[in-house]
């Protein structure tokens, strides 16, 4: 049978010392970048990149893909342990992670997300190997239109993720909207909010954005207090099975975190964020203990960690069928496949199978090993906590420095970072979430652009906007499922509250 | 060991190191690591090319060529980045031609000229641009293409992906008279899905992706430059209507900053002619796609000041069309 054939071909080509190793590497190398607050995966993977041209394909990208794998899971130790998100993809990990750790259930929370992470993984991974066609055509059919409503869809998860002050939420996505726009506009070419100060016409990225607001902050907010000789740590023993159990007793929240982890990854030029409010967002509206949210929900938790996770997967769909990378890490990892001279596009698996089927496969290898670093990691990782405050406070912030300064090499970038650690404090005294700020730069330009790249289009056909967008299928396919959703919302709040006055 | 005794040792050390730690005036260059600065994404078209580059050059100088992206706003901001940078030859840039050319016809607060800031090293390939759209488009050729976007002013979709396409656009729309819409995205990939996606009807792309765009579904409506590839002899050229966009060939380019010394000028310019003759550097570019087309020194200077007139010709005419909405 040719299909036996392949695979013992594959697995053949996969089973070598030289591939485990590199995969080992680059997923360890992955979770201690994604650890490091203000390194990412991104990051990690262009900084192996000049060395993985040395190597062959196959080796090339299994190594960057354990990196872009380890780097999902690798931001959640440090957010659960310090609400510092290594990465901006753990910020809903910190958001519940953290709380749990204050509870002296941090191993809980780490084996969580690691067990969290690799469920993602393999339903991202297996999306990749079995529905790769289907996905990337579909993925095609998204375009500006859908992205924005999208987009529009991601910023409603704001008024799910906050419960109580709807007007200081929506203050603070506001501000997130309003800082994402801050630097060049690509569309126009002109500067904006800018003043002619070249530091910000250079734009407040993501990395030093969510290092000022959670880090920085985070650590001023412990200078002067009396914690420094504390230590959260507590010796718990967590049952690994238990809390595999524990997930898989809400399967559903699992399943559909993963899958719109996969469904925002192929969409081309979104990254892992996205994936991760929404997620979130959606698991925090049909959940059952909604209260939870934010003082240590572990379905919030597994809904944030599988997501991003998920999402490897789900970018690298467009980015192997179609040369289309589904996310800014999945181009840097194609750039591999250019370097060494293959034509990335819809022939990849046809005229490169060996190099397409081998990756697609030995991506399985890379949530093994991110299974085994994190949770031999997790006894270890724990430990952390027991350093006393007045020790972890310098370092971390050390750390953040330097990862604040590797995303593009500014200076400027660290100073926007502390800037924003001010911010950060002062919303957190004032009682204003933080988060929504994140998830409204984060959104800012898909949403800002696609509707105007919308109108461009529009401008083409004798229609107005709203007509325009509602006569194109897919959109009438997501404001349908909005609409759905809303209601069905809407009924069972109703339902609800019906029930508790009875 | 008195205390004196300590400080004068010290004292002497320091003002030794001071007289002769400072390098003379014309050291042999390079004696360290260069970066080299590329005001483009990790990944991208230009940053390939680049590194490609960087790899021969760094074995012609004998050290490392260190590339360092810095990529947003067009490449604007890497270039500036690239003009703070000391002018002693350890920074280099990779700048890709034309569009800074074109940012500083248009855009007043991009502190860069064209003439002033930077001195031309080197380019080795020159990609032209091209108009694609899918295979089942009512137009095969620019012409009919002409004829369709008279028929229906205002109707056709564009995708371009930078400012060079906008000028490429409003160079065609002059020539013919005609009038269509052009959709902006970030980058070529992003506009290749555009048009997979039936979302636009045509995009403009640089000659290096044509083999993808036709496995796709896609066909050339109008292809850029002068050479049809082997496997595709029988596309539609811009020449054969009689418009050339080549002015706007994609050029990825060499520079240093304006006050680097001459010697590292020329011990640069002297590397790049070394490697311009080693067939491989040809064959790796012409993988990526790239058009060969090598430009060193006085010679590339004349080439894209040549160019600069037409472009800012065409820009100022177009200036909405150029600056977008």
């Amino acid at each position: 049978m040719k299909g036996v054939q392949m695979i013992t071909q594959i697995l053949s080509q996969l089973i070598q010392p030289n591939i485990l190793i590199l995969c080992l590497l680059g997923t360890a190398f992955g979770v201690i970048v994604g650890a490091i607050p203000g390194l990412s995966g991104v990051i990690g993977i262009s900084l192996l990149l000049p060395f993985s041209y040395k190597l062959s394909p196959v080796e090339g990208l299994i190594l960057l893909g354990g990196i872009y794998q380890g780097g999902m899971y690798g931001g959640a130790i440090t957010a659960i342990l310090l609400n510092v998100p290594g990465d901006v993809v753990a910020t809903c990990t910190a958001i519940e992670g953290f709380p749990m750790a204050q509870q002296g259930r941090s191993k809980e929370a780490l084996y969580y997300s690691i067990f969290a992470s690799v469920f993602g993984g393999i339903i991202g991974v297996l999306a990749l190997i079995l529905f790769s066609p289907p996905l990337a055509t579909f993925a095609l059919r998204f375009g500006p239109p859908e992205i924005f409503l999208l987009g529009l869809c991601g910023l409603s998860i704001v008024g799910a993720l906050v419960g109580k002050n709807h007007w200081k939420s929506l203050f603070s996505v506001s501000i997130g909207l309003l800082i994402a726009t801050i630097g060049r506009d690509p569309m126009s070419t002109l500067y904006r909010l800018t003043y002619n100060v070249n530091w910000l016409r250079q734009g407040i990225s993501i990395v030093p954005l969510v290092l000022g607001l959670y880090c920085f902050s985070e650590m001023f907010l412990n200078l002067g207090q009396q914690i420094g000789e504390k230590s959260f740590y507590k010796d718990e023993s967590v049952k690994r099975l238990e809390v595999i159990k524990n997930i898989l007793k809400k399967p559903f929240n699992l399943i559909r975190s993963s899958i719109i982890g996969v469904l925002i990854g192929i969409l081309p030029g979104i990254g892992g964020a996205t994936a991760v409010f929404m997620s979130y967002g959606v698991a925090k509206s049909n959940s059952k203990e909604p209260e939870l949210y934010g003082k240590g929900s572990t379905e919030g938790l597994v809904a944030a960690e599988a997501a991003n996770n998920a999402l490897v997967g789900g970018a690298l769909i467009p980015t192997l069928a179609l040369g289309l990378p589904g996310s800014p890490a999945a181009a840097i990892i194609s750039s591999v496949l250019v370097m060494h001279g293959v034509v990335i596009g819809s022939d990849l698996f046809t005229s490169r199978p060996e190099i397409a089927y081998t990756f697609i496969y030995g991506l399985l290898l890379t949530v093994v090993a991110m299974l085994a670093i994190g949770v031999w990691g997790v006894k270890y990782f724990s430990h952390i906590l027991k350093i006393k405050m007045k020790y972890i406070v310098p370092v971390v912030v050390i750390f953040a420095f330097f990862g604040a300064y590797s995303g593009s090499y500014n200076l400027t970038d660290i100073y926007t970072a502390v800037l924003l650690g001010f911010l950060g404090v002062l919303f957190r005294k004032l009682d204003f979430p933080i988060s929504p700020i994140v998830i409204g730069a984060v959104l800012s330009s898909m949403i800002e652009l696609n509707f105007r790249r919308t109108v461009q289009m529009q401008s083409a056909t004798d229609l107005n906007i709203f007509m325009f967008i509602i006569k194109r299928p897919a959109s009438m396919v997501i404001i349908a499922i909005v609409f759905i959703f809303f209601a069905f919302l809407i009924f069972r709040n109703y339902f609800r509250k019906r029930r508790k006055v009875a | 060991m008195t205390k004196r005794g300590l400080l004068l040792i010290v004292a002497l050390v320091l003002v030794g190191t001071i007289m002769f730690g400072a390098g003379s005036k014309e050291e042999a260059y390079p004696s360290r690591s260069i970066n080299m600065i590329v005001p483009y994404g990790a990944g991208g078209g230009t940053d390939n090319a680049a590194r490609v580059i960087a790899s021969f050059l760094e074995k012609e100088l004998g050290t490392k060529i260190i590339p360092i992206n810095k990529g947003g706003a067009g490449g604007e901001i890497g270039v500036i980045e690239l003009l703070g940078t000391k002018s002693d030859g350890y920074t280099i840039g990779a700048l890709s031609f034309p569009d800074f050319m074109i940012s500083d016809i248009v855009n007043e607060d991009f502190e860069f000229d064209f003439f002033e800031s930077v001195n031309y090293l080197g380019a080795f390939t020159s990609t032209p641009l091209s108009y694609y759209a899918m295979g089942d488009a009512p137009y095969d050729n620019l012409e009919e293409f002409v004829a369709y976007a008279k028929a229906n002013p205002g109707r056709l979709t564009v995708a371009e992906a930078g400012i060079a396409h906008r000028v490429m656009a409003a160079g065609i729309m002059d020539h013919f008279d005609i009038d269509y819409k052009l959709v902006n995205f970030d980058s070529a990939n992003e506009s290749l899905s555009a048009l997979l996606g039936g979302h636009v009807n045509v995009i403009g792309n640089t000659n290096a992706n044509i083999d993808r765009i036709v496995n796709d579904g896609g066909k050339v409506i109008a292809w850029g430059g002068s050479v049809k590839p082997a496997n595709h002899q029988d596309i539609p050229l811009f020449t054969d209507y009689g418009v050339s966009v080549d002015y706007l060939a994609v050029s990825p380019c060499i520079v240093t900053t304006k006050g680097t010394p001459e010697h590292v000028n020329k011990a640069i310019l002297e590397a790049l002619e070394k490697i311009v003759k080693e067939p491989e550097l040809r064959e790796k570019l012409e993988q990526l796609g790239y058009t060969w087309y090598p430009r060193l020194g006085t010679e590339l200077q004349e080439y894209f000041y040549d160019n600069f007139n037409t472009t800012k010709a065409v820009a100022e005419k177009y200036l909405d069309v150029v600056l977008g909405n």
